[in-house]
């Protein structure tokens, strides 16, 4: 079976970044240069995609969104047939936390659809107050949402946010 | 003596008849100059959002998938047509496009499109609007 995963997340909090490190192919990416200052040099403005193979049943579809509002017809897109979402958040960001509640309701995403949040750029230094910013965000939706701090750059790191996705939905189903 | 973006579109629906929009955008989806013909309603940032996706997108299909370079990407509807075009304006990189009502004439689209492209590549055009 094929699934659609997507990846969402404030400009820079790595979405295009672990794409490319779980993806089993050559990923399609659309990154332009930011005529702003993003704090990077690229920027997504179209759509990232990769492809893993879980194993010989389960193929997943691993899709980017940029992360500026902008941009949001991309993310209609990409909002359909959803199987499973992960949301970035940039640490000692405060801009990339006050958006996870936005994106909730955006991506409709609700209790019977595994999420995960990874908080990255964390070993730039840590702050603990992010893990405690967004565990209240998801108590105000009544949301059980595990939150790992990842480093999108690594694989080992990255695949742990695919198997705990799929270790979410077999205990939803 | 600097043009005026709404010259340039003038200039341009002089010969071509029917085009109802003329944007130039950053790579990145940021409006630079915008002229909407009369009473047709576009929202400019929309505009440019949508074609900087497209033209991302395209740039992906042409080199990833045909293994080419990307040169323009054209929409094609019931009553018109939407053409976009790379181009470069003041050393960045860029995004033209055109909406065009009516019966539109692709090659000549095409032809006027790029070769105004690349007049912006050296042009500097007036600040105003
Ligand atoms: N030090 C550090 N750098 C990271 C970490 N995660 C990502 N990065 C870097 O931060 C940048 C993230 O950029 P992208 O992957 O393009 O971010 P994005 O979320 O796709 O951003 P947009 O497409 O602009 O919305 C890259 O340069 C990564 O190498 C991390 O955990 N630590
Ligand atoms: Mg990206």
């Amino acid at each position: 079976m094929h699934k659609k995963v997507a990846f969402i997340g404030s400009v820079g909090s790595g979405k295009t970044t672990i794409i490319e490190s779980l993806s089993n192919i050559h990923t399609i990416n659309t990154d332009v240069q930011s005529s702003v200052d993003i704090g990077k040099e690229l920027t997504t403005v179209g759509i990232d995609y990769g492809h893993l193979v879980v194993n010989q049943d389960t193929t997943l579809g691993l899709y980017g969104v940029p992360g500026q509002q902008q941009y949001s017809l991309v993310w209609d897109f990409v909002k359909k047939g959803l199987w499973a979402i992960c949301i970035l958040v940039k640490n000692n960001e405060s801009d990339s936390w006050q958006e996870v509640s936005y994106l909730i309701d955006y991506f409709e995403i609700h209790k019977g659809m595994p999420c995960v949040i990874g908080i990255t750029h964390a070993d730039q230094g840590c702050d603990q107050h992010t893990v405690h910013n967004i565990n209240q965000i998801l108590a105000k939706h009544q949301l059980n949402i595990p939150v790992y701090t990842i480093d999108p750059r690594q694989r080992d790191s990255a695949n742990l946010i695919m198997q705990t996705l799929i270790a979410l939905e077999e205990a939803v189903t | 003596m600097s043009q005026t973006f709404e010259a340039i579109f003038k200039n341009l629906d002089a010969k071509l008849k029917n085009v109802r929009a003329l944007n130039l955008t950053t790579a990145d989806g940021f409006p630079l100059y915008s002229y909407i013909n009369g009473s047709f309603k576009i929202e400019e940032d929309k505009l440019s959002a949508v074609t900087s996706s497209l033209t991302a997108l395209s740039h992906a299909a042409a080199r990833q998938i045909m293994n080419d370079d990307y040169e323009s990407t054209c929409i094609e509807t019931s009553m018109g047509m939407m053409f976009m075009v790379q181009t470069r304006y003041q050393d960045q990189d860029c995004i033209l496009s055109l909406i065009s009502y009516g019966q539109p004439n692709l090659g000549q689209i095409r032809y006027y499109l790029l070769r105004l492209a690349k007049y912006l590549t050296t042009a500097k055009l007036s600040a105003e609007k």
